[in-house]
């Protein structure tokens, strides 16, 4: 009965071991200075998003087309990031581009992750015909292209007045980017699904007449769940890109609001032509809010693991 | 005084195999094809058998996790089919599983206190003295210290897992365990401490058990009773002295002459496959000889599939007994078998092995000298005898 009695010496816990998971995580969060420097470039973006009259006093709005592609002068100076190719701070633009930029992205991959993960759990746990009909619908809308159906959304809303609140503005890519965003959700979950459902942990809990429910909330999501959050960082960086052709179309976000992939497309155009700065600076802003949700979901994920805290 | 308290009758589960663009269902898997057996109050029904054999299948049926496709499960007397919803789940109370594998069958995100008080959660049961009292307890009695309850199970070792998924099955008080394969998974020294504390709380709970396993060194430990499978029947069944001194059918007998004796004096000879004469030509009477004893005795191929099993004897493509009869054919039945059994008739058995299935049924005493073979010794041959010379220690 030795093995009874002395618990395996080989992963030590701290003095707290019979606090909450949620208490152990934070405390493995905070343990890590990766961690706290990319929490600090979130709540950067986020205090932008909320107030942005703090960092800039210039409206996005006013562009004297003859101040056109202005260099950066600097803090202090007039137009600190210069301006873009009609005239427009480039500050200022970015500044009031975070708001929408950043709401679209953490809209459509919320509404996607619960559609995805939703529609994959069932068809993996129950199998037969909801299976059947979840993954035809993936493959269908896995073959039809972005642009096409963007077109078709565009001219469902033609001549809809959609208003110009914060949500009004992000609504027509928000509808387009979910519709055919939430398909690498519910594939990913699928498969782990399938995976998870068969170990004996899940045949234990059947046999002590645990209901569907409880099987597939306690014990096949969390196990099945991990892979899809390696995802969702960069499907931000990916919403933010894909923004950005949408408004080419006009059925991105609508002017005047302004956002990063906007301002990313518009700037593309001009690196060569002399005027880098109108395309580096939200693009260093928008990688560096993809980089601190990588290192943050990773960190999140090593921290809700009790095999890897 | 044997009280049954688990009766199977005639249970057969078959998985349908479909097919085609319609996907009908044009044949089945038949892992478990009719099996009966009873389980005595208190007692251990040790269930022994090949890979693939239904063992672990008809565990799961009987545990409830897979619906039988015909059949009865008799739990104290009561039909599990004919109950209500209701009705099963409180009868799943009464019947719980212990896993083989201790690393796949705990959610590694739960805790262990999470683990032993799911029971409780799920037929929302507050046991006296709090649910955190409760999960103390059941770890004590496994073994384990109640204070281990917050840690997660990836810090504990594989004997540790194995005694907290004991203490999960054992948290609704159950009356009969199921052990799929309980310590196969583990370390040698760490089996026998498993077994001990099943066998200790055998003892001490009054449960009864049914131990799967393919270790027939383990089953012979913990096993009252022994039942042998063999392509989802039981070829023999009987107490455990009896089958284990005095087993009458080839299959079993090949089964224990493949243990392996912990003893470098007893050499096992493996001669010449099927074509091993059982009784040796070894002296008798003293045994184990410079020349060795009974050869194992080993088995031609692989059992074959249960999607299509053999006619008659299910074990006669492979049994190396019915070539060495006297009633076997001389030579081949037909020269051209049928073709789409292309195995038919080659071997040269008995044509009764091939045309008659064999029913469980206890052989004669007479055959036997020492063995005090009731009734309950039942064997599934048509040419059922022990070895001359059984000297099969396990």
């Amino acid at each position: 009965m030795s093995d009874a009695a002395t618990p395996t010496p080989t992963v030590p816990r701290g003095a707290g071991a019979s606090s909450s998971p949620m208490a152990d995580a934070w405390r493995t969060l905070r343990r890590r200075p990766d961690t706290i420097a990319a929490a600090a470039v979130l709540v950067f973006f986020a205090v932008m998003a909320a107030f942005p009259r703090l960092f800039t006093d210039t409206s996005p709005r006013s562009c004297p087309i003859r101040e056109a592609r202005t260099a950066p002068q600097g803090w202090g100076g007039e137009h600190p990031l210069g301006t873009d190719a009609l005239g427009c701070d480039v500050l200022a633009t970015m500044v009031h581009g975070v708001r929408p930029s950043l709401l679209l992205a953490i809209v459509v991959v919320g509404v996607s992750l619960v559609i995805g993960v939703t529609l994959g759990l069932l068809a993996g746990y129950y199998l037969g015909w909801v299976d059947y009909l979840v993954s035809r619908t993936v493959e269908v809308f896995l073959v039809i292209p972005l642009l096409l159906a963007a077109l078709l959304v565009l001219s469902l809303f033609k001549g809809v007045d959609l208003g110009a609140g914060t949500f009004d503005v992000i609504l027509l890519p928000a509808v387009v980017l979910i519709l055919f965003g939430w398909m690498p959700y519910a594939r990913y979950v699928r498969a782990a699904t399938l995976e998870a459902k068969n170990l004996d942990y899940v045949t234990a809990a059947r046999s002590l007449g645990a209901s569907d429910l409880r099987i597939m909330g306690r014990h096949v999501l969390p196990n099945a769940i991990g892979t899809v959050t390696a995802l969702l960082p960069t499907s931000v960086a990916g919403v933010i890109s894909a923004e950005a052709v949408l408004s080419f179309l006009g059925i991105g976000v609508r002017p005047p609001a302004t956002s990063w992939g906007i301002q990313i497309e518009q700037g593309s155009q001009w690196v060569l032509g002399g005027s880098p700065h109108v395309l580096l600076a939200p693009l260093i802003c928008l990688v560096a809010t993809v980089l601190a949700l990588v290192v943050l979901g990773d960190a999140l994920r090593d921290a809700l693991d009790p095999r890897l805290s | 005084m044997a009280e049954p308290v688990l009766e199977v009758r005639d249970l057969v589960k078959h998985y349908p195999v479909r097919n085609g663009l319609l996907r009908r269902s044009v044949s089945a898997v038949k892992a478990v094809d009719g099996v009966s057996l009873t389980l005595d109050r208190g007692r251990t029904l040790g269930l022994v058998g090949e890979s693939g054999s239904g063992k672990s299948t008809l565990a799961r049926v009987l545990v409830g996790v897979e619906p039988p496709t015909s059949g009865q499960v008799l739990v104290d007397g009561e039909d599990v089919s004919r109950l209500s919803r209701a009705g099963r789940k409180q009868l799943r109370r009464d019947v719980q599983m212990v896993f083989q594998d201790p690393y796949t069958s705990l959610n590694p995100r739960m805790s262990v206190s999470e683990i032993v008080g799911e029971p409780f959660a799920i037929h929302g049961i507050s046991p006296a003295g709090g649910r955190r009292a409760a999960v103390g307890e059941l770890l004590e009695l496994v073994g384990l210290d109640p204070d281990h309850a917050a840690r997660y199970p990836h810090q504990f070792s594989g004997g540790q897992r194995q005694r907290v998924g004991i203490a999960r099955a054992l948290a609704l008080r159950p009356k009969i365990l199921v052990c799929d394969e309980p310590v196969s998974a583990l370390d040698v020294s760490v089996q026998g401490q498993v077994i001990n504390l099943l066998e200790d709380l055998q003892a001490e709970l009054g449960l009864s058990y049914l131990f799967v396993a393919h270790d027939l060194g383990v089953v012979r430990h913990i096993a009252h009773d022994v039942a042998v499978m063999y392509l989802g029947r039981i070829v023999e069944q009987g107490a455990e002295a009896e089958v284990y001194d005095g087993a009458q059918h080839p299959y079993t007998q090949a089964l224990l002459s493949a243990v392996p004796v912990p003893d470098p004096s007893v050499r096992l000879v493996a001669t010449g496959g099927a074509r091993v004469e059982p009784a040796g030509t070894t002296d008798p009477v003293t045994g184990a000889g410079a020349t060795g004893s009974v050869g194992a005795i080993v088995l031609e191929g692989d059992p074959p599939s249960p999607v299509d099993p053999p006619s008659g004897c299910p074990f006669h493509t492979r049994c190396w007994l019915a070539p060495t009869l006297p009633e076997a054919r001389t030579e081949p039945a037909s020269a051209q078998p049928p073709a789409d059994r292309p195995d038919l008739g080659l071997r040269q058995v008995p044509t009764v092995c091939e045309t008659d299935v064999p029913a469980l049924a206890p052989r004669s005493p007479g055959t036997s000298p020492g063995a005090a073979g009731g009734a309950s010794h039942v064997v599934a041959c048509h040419f059922a005898r022990e070895l001359v010379d059984p000297r099969v220690e396990v």
